[in-house]
């Protein structure tokens, strides 16, 4: 990699996070903030990283920052701004709410990274679209995010597939798992303990849902150990319009917690906010 | 009483199962289909509920009424299912009280936690052909 550009990497912190409630960056997990988790990763590796921040957020931070040259720019305002402030580095753009990323993780994407491509990324593990979670740009992608925007279009993960990227199959599978709320973080901890099992459930939307999703009822093959797994997981692939707190599990026709775990051949429903009377 | 039904709802049919000889009030409330949401001109609605869940649902919060209500003698409470045209009874609800404070009161909680807490959901259908879910 003796021609490669210098490597920097910004850190997508994410606003207040409206889902916590807090800051999603100062959720903790074994221990540690998912930011001090995520920068003593990556710092051994790229000493030069910076926290991407909104135009106006006032917070103090312990790192640099980069602030985004607009108001709501989009998801991807902070690469807009880190080209801005080094067009000549290759810059890793990472989410800081992946608590199981680790150095093995971000050491074969920098080793297998292909500066002759825009970008390099990995392969998310259940739809194996490319993810703009962890991805490496190099700066001949400045240009094409430039025009990008300037047609007014704003999503990071269609951008990125607009660049043809580089895409590695994950090291281990859980290393981009979001987790930005506390159900998330319990899927992660138990998945992290016992891996990826597969079972078959039997899924049934209502309301919305069933209006969302492709039929009424499915039954699927999942890893996800616990409801909250489940319903992220579909509600990714369907593009469910509901977030896990607007939505009521049920497992075997009984009212659940988001916590509870995914037994085999689960009969699962999930119900959007009551509309009676 | 509790129950949810695909049939057509008679207000009568509620009214003698609540009434009582010691109950000076008794207080109907239909919900009914109306014509406009938000501005928009409804044509018909749907409603659906969860198949084993709405009616077990629905007579725990017509206990959690009389317990929350004690001076109430009765309550007799029903909810539809279907497609339902404009002007037809959605939910229906019948309390009986010996005073006519408690049955307002009663009622009106009722007609509330009816609204959010039954696994219902309704599915409007808008006279510009346009249809969505609340």
């Amino acid at each position: 990699m003796s021609s490669s550009p210098p490597l920097k990497a910004l850190l997508l912190i994410g606003g207040k996070s409206q889902r916590m409630g807090s800051d999603k960056a100062a959720l903790v997990f074994e221990g540690k903030t998912l930011l001090e988790r995520i920068l003593a990763t990556i710092t051994p590796l790229i000493p030069e990283a910076y926290l991407s921040i909104a135009h106006d957020d006032e917070r103090e931070f312990s790192h640099p920052t980069i602030r985004d040259l607009t108001p709501n720019p989009g998801p991807l305002g902070g690469l807009q701004a880190a080209f801005h402030h080094d067009p000549e580095a290759a810059w890793l753009v990472l989410a800081c709410d992946l608590p199981l990323f680790d150095s093995t993780t971000l050491e074969n994407l920098l080793d297998k990274a292909d500066p002759t491509q825009k970008a390099t990324c990995y392969r998310n593990r259940l739809d194996q679209r490319a993810e703009p979670l962890c991805t490496l740009y190099q700066p001949a992608a400045a240009h094409a995010l430039t025009n990008y925007l300037a047609d007014d279009r704003r999503c990071a993960r269609k951008f990125l597939e607009s660049l043809e990227p580089v895409m590695l199959p994950l090291p281990h599978p859980l290393a981009l798992d979001n987790g930005n709320r506390p159900e998330q973080l319990h899927e992660l901890t138990i998945l992290a303990k016992e891996g990826l099992q597969e079972k078959e459930v039997t899924v049934t939307y209502y309301g919305k849902l069933s209006a969302e999703a492709p039929a009424a009822t499915e039954t699927l093959t999942t890893t996800a150990a616990t409801l909250a797994g489940l319903y992220e997981e579909l509600r990714l692939k369907h593009y469910l319009s509901l977030d896990l707190d607007t939505v009521k599990p049920v497992l075997s026709d009984e009212f659940v917690d988001w916590t509870t775990p995914l037994p085999e051949d689960a009969q699962v429903a999930f119900l959007p906010p009551f509309a009676g009377g | 009483m509790f129950q949810i039904t695909d049939k057509a709802i008679t207000t009568s049919e509620l009214v003698s199962l609540a009434e009582s000889p010691s109950a000076g009030a008794l207080v109907v409330f239909e919900g009914r289909v109306r014509n406009h949401h938000h501005g928009k001109e409804v044509t018909a609605l749907d409603y659906s509920s969860h198949p084993t869940l709405a009616q077990p649902e629905g007579q725990k919060l017509v206990a959690e009424t009389l317990e929350k209500f004690p001076d109430v003698e009765k309550i007799a409470a029903t909810h539809r299912t279907g497609h339902l045209a404009i002007g037809e009874i959605a939910v229906c609800i019948v309390v009986t009280s010996p005073h006519r404070p408690a049955a307002f009161a009663a009622c009106d909680y009722l007609a509330l936690q009816l609204k959010n807490r039954l696994p219902v959901w309704k599915h409007e259908h808008f006279a510009d052909g346009s249809q969505d879910w609340t």
